[in-house]
């Protein structure tokens, strides 16, 4: 599905990340080298404490690698300035987490709305507080939350609140989803939904870098890769049937 | 915007920072109320000193002032002053109808320039004024006839009276806290006891021994006064202990009358001493009392000289009321800013606040935190949510604690009559609290709750036992006033608010809830975001 000179959007090349308690050593990223694509679906396969979830918080610029870089559109993270990388999370990639991590306080529409607040100071945020709005109902309303936008989060079903999440990270319209098991606390049904707004999205031309370890998600991705040992390996040939 | 929309929803979705709120609202109250009724006191206290000395005081010692009358007329001529007085003041003994002899301030007065300047005529309190208006109830003026009043109020501003054989015998005017049968009732309103009304008495006789330089024996002089009057300047201080005379008295008991001067044969030499003067008062007319100080100053200055009076630089004071009451209103100034300064810890107890507060806020907050900050949150971000929400905080604190404060100052007068003598309602008020404690107490033994058992206790405990308390008080009348007018200086206690304190306490709170949710921001700030974000 995607086109192989396609242009790379995300780019990691030999992370290391090392965690320290004590005296002991877990070296957790041993050199992951990867590449996502514009438009491209990746699905991260692993076993739990395999460090995907690691490696996705380096790639959201959440963490920072010991040794090793990541370069977004051609341009190494190391090298930006603090807030250009704010305006890299806020609104190059965008986060889905698997348990929801909605804010309790915000209603649907706020916490959608959140996010294009943060990335704008209080007099830009003036202006464009109607288009902010407009998007963020536009997109709530096609993942069929259109009348519950003054509910609280703990109002809605766990499906619900993860709509909810998808359109908090893509409100400001950004490249790459970073989702970490994005269906790790649903139903399949329920999961099969999320999968499915994610779907649509990604046909109109969203990367997405997806953690799971549900080899049936992964068939749904343009590519697969595995994490071993702290590095990842190209795994395209894995099928929903091999991994049963 | 973030930082704000936050504050607000963290503030609309719990408790504790109302409770905060509330903590800061009576921290400003308790301030501002303190401050305010000890301003309130000093206000009462320089108005009621002001009352009985005008703006400007000059004083020459003990010697006094030569020729008063020429200064006063000279004066008068002067645009910027409105009236000036002498006064000649002593010590006297004073025998009281009740057989009783005891020590007094004695002030020699010019009734009429006396009350150009202090306002002497309206201290009078056996006058027909303010019949059914100003007077109580229980106001003893209301018993006596109004002719009997006009006589009096006549007879004191004149300070004679016209004795029944036609003669005219000077009057003293006496102060009303001075006679031991004038009872200050919880009104603040006086009542003597009727064989002692003052007016109805014999002439009083007062007693003193004038200084005396020639002579080596000094001889005591007694005047005898008609008591014409009592005045009351509204501070006990000077009600206490003044009497008011007619000028020329006073000055045969000070040996401040006009002398001839002789020589050592005692022949007259025709060298004539003029009369003397303690002190002369002056009003100005609309100025500071600095400039009417400076101006009377220059003026007895031009004055002396054009007379050829010698000045002694160091002896001669010219000074406004209150300068020349120093002593005794400095403390009470003092002690207010004392108070003021104290109570400044009141500061510290809203940045601990909410600081503690805050700490558990940001710990409870650490996930969203973490949320924001891969929204993109920059630090300083964060910690805007913090400070913005400590700054609401104080914000809304200082207004609630000013506008309590206000409540109180305000009516304080009905908040001192309810302390002292709490109304039944309360008592049913508190029975119902009880009553409420009671089923909520059995709902949480029914439901097996206990939470709602020990809130029902504590229900129980403040309903039943302070209402039983204050049934009980009221019961056996032991409720007494705390303000009692019967105690104080003055009749009302003070409910003025101090707009300028109200102000810097609540600028003041506002500044340290901010400083106290400034550590808990900075910690929000630093939080991990993947730390935050594993807790799930
Ligand atoms: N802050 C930390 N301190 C110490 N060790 C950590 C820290 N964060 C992660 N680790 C360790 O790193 C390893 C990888 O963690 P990570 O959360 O990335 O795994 P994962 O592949 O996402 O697992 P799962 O599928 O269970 O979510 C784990 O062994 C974990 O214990
Ligand atoms: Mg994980």
């Amino acid at each position: 599905m995607t086109d192989p000179i396609a242009t790379t959007v995300l780019k990691a090349t030999g992370l290391h990340r090392t965690y320290r308690l004590g005296r002991v050593e877990v070296p957790v990223l041993r050199g992951v080298d990867l590449e996502v694509k514009e438009g491209e679906w990746l699905c991260v396969l692993g076993a739990s404490g395999s460090g995907k979830s690691t490696l996705l918080h380096q790639l959201g610029d959440l963490d920072r690698p010991d040794r090793g870089a990541i370069a977004w559109r051609g341009r190494d993270l190391s090298d930006m300035r603090r807030r250009e990388r704010e305006t890299y999370r806020n609104r190059a990639v965008g986060f889905v987490f698997q348990s929801y991590h909605l804010m309790p306080e915000l209603n649907v529409l706020e916490n959608v709305m959140v996010a294009s607040m943060v990335g704008h100071d209080p007099f830009a945020w003036r202006s464009m507080r109607s288009e902010a709005a407009h998007r963020a109902e536009e997109l709530l309303d096609a993942f069929g939350l259109g009348h519950r936008f003054s509910h609280r989060p703990a109002e809605l079903s766990g499906g619900e609140r993860q709509r909810v999440a998808i359109a908090r990270a893509l409100v400001n319209g950004p490249d790459v989803v970073l989702a970490d098991e994005p269906t790790g606390n649903l139903d399949v049904k329920t999961g099969e939904g999320i999968l499915e707004v994610l779907t649509e999205r990604h046909r109109l031309g969203l990367s997405i870098v997806m953690v799971t370890h549900d080899a049936n998600i992964a068939a749904r991705a343009d590519r697969v890769v595995k994490m071993v040992d702290g590095a990842v390996v190209e795994d395209a040939q894995v099928a929903p049937e091999a991994t049963h | 915007m973030y930082a704000l929309l936050l504050a607000f929803r963290y503030l609309r979705t719990r408790l504790i920072p109302l409770v905060a709120i509330g903590a800061v609202a009576l921290c400003v109250a308790l301030v501002v109320v303190v401050v305010s009724i000890m301003s309130g006191f000093l206000h009462q206290m320089e108005q009621a000193g002001k009352t009985m000395i005008g703006d400007v005081v000059v004083t020459n010692g003990l010697r006094g002032l030569p020729d008063p009358e020429g200064f006063v007329a000279y004066l008068e001529e002067n645009e910027s002053i409105a009236a000036a007085t002498p006064v000649v003041d002593t010590f006297a003994t004073i025998r009281m109808p009740y057989d009783e002899v005891r020590g007094v301030q004695v002030w020699g007065i010019d009734p009429e320039s006396f009350d150009e300047v202090t306002g002497f005529a309206q201290t009078l309190h056996w006058t027909p004024e303010g019949v059914g208006t100003d007077w109580s109830e229980s106001d003893f003026r209301r018993d006596l006839p109004p002719e009997l009043l006009e006589r009096l109020a006549n007879e004191g501003r004149a300070m004679a009276r016209v004795e029944g054989d036609g003669t005219i015998r000077p009057g003293i005017c006496l102060g009303l806290e001075i006679s031991i049968a004038n009872k200050r009732n919880k009104e603040g309103t006086y009542e003597p006891m009727n064989r002692w009304f003052m007016p109805n008495q014999e002439p009083i006789v007062l007693t003193t021994i004038p200084p005396d330089t020639i002579s080596t024996t000094p001889e005591p002089v007694s005047i005898a006064f008609a008591p014409v009057n009592e005045f009351s300047s509204g501070l006990v201080l000077i009600d206490k202990e003044r009497v008011f005379v007619p000028l020329a008295e006073a000055r045969r008991m000070t040996n401040m009358t006009a002398a001839e001067e002789v020589d050592e044969e005692g022949v007259p030499t025709g060298n004539i001493f003029p009369a003397r003067a303690s002190k002369i008062l002056v009003r100005g007319n609309g100025q500071t009392e600095q400039e009417v100080r400076d101006e009377v100053d220059a003026a007895y200055r031009d004055w002396a000289k054009q007379q050829g009076h010698p000045i002694r630089p160091l002896i001669l004071r010219v000074q406004t009321w209150r300068e020349n009451q120093a002593s005794f209103l400095q403390p009470v100034e003092n002690e207010r800013e004392l108070m003021r300064t104290l109570f400044s810890l009141v500061y510290l107890v809203c940045a601990g606040l909410v600081l503690a507060i805050f700490h558990a806020i940001v710990t409870e907050k650490t996930r969203d935190i973490g949320v924001l900050r891969a929204l993109g949150a920059t630090r300083p971000g964060i910690a805007m949510i913090f400070v913005q929400y400590g700054f609401v905080i104080g914000v809304l604190g200082a207004i609630l604690g000013v506008l309590l404060g206000w409540g109180v100052v305000h009516n304080i007068s009905l908040i001192n009559q309810a302390i002292g003598d709490p109304p039944m309602a309360a008592v049913f008020v508190l029975g119902v609290v009880g009553v409420l404690g009671v089923w909520r107490f059995a709902s949480g033994f029914r439901s097996g709750f206990l939470a709602p058992r020990v809130l029902g206790a504590a229900l129980m405990v403040v309903g039943f036992g302070v209402g039983a308390a204050i049934w009980y008080v009221k019961a056996n009348g032991l409720s007494r006033v705390i303000w009692d007018p019967a105690v104080y200086y003055f009749a009302e206690p003070p409910n003025r608010m101090d707009w300028w304190t109200a102000l810097t306490t609540a600028i003041g709170a506002v500044i340290f809830s901010v400083v106290g949710a400034v550590f808990p921001a900075a910690r929000a700030a630093d939080v991990d975001p993947v730390e935050a974000l594993r807790h799930d």
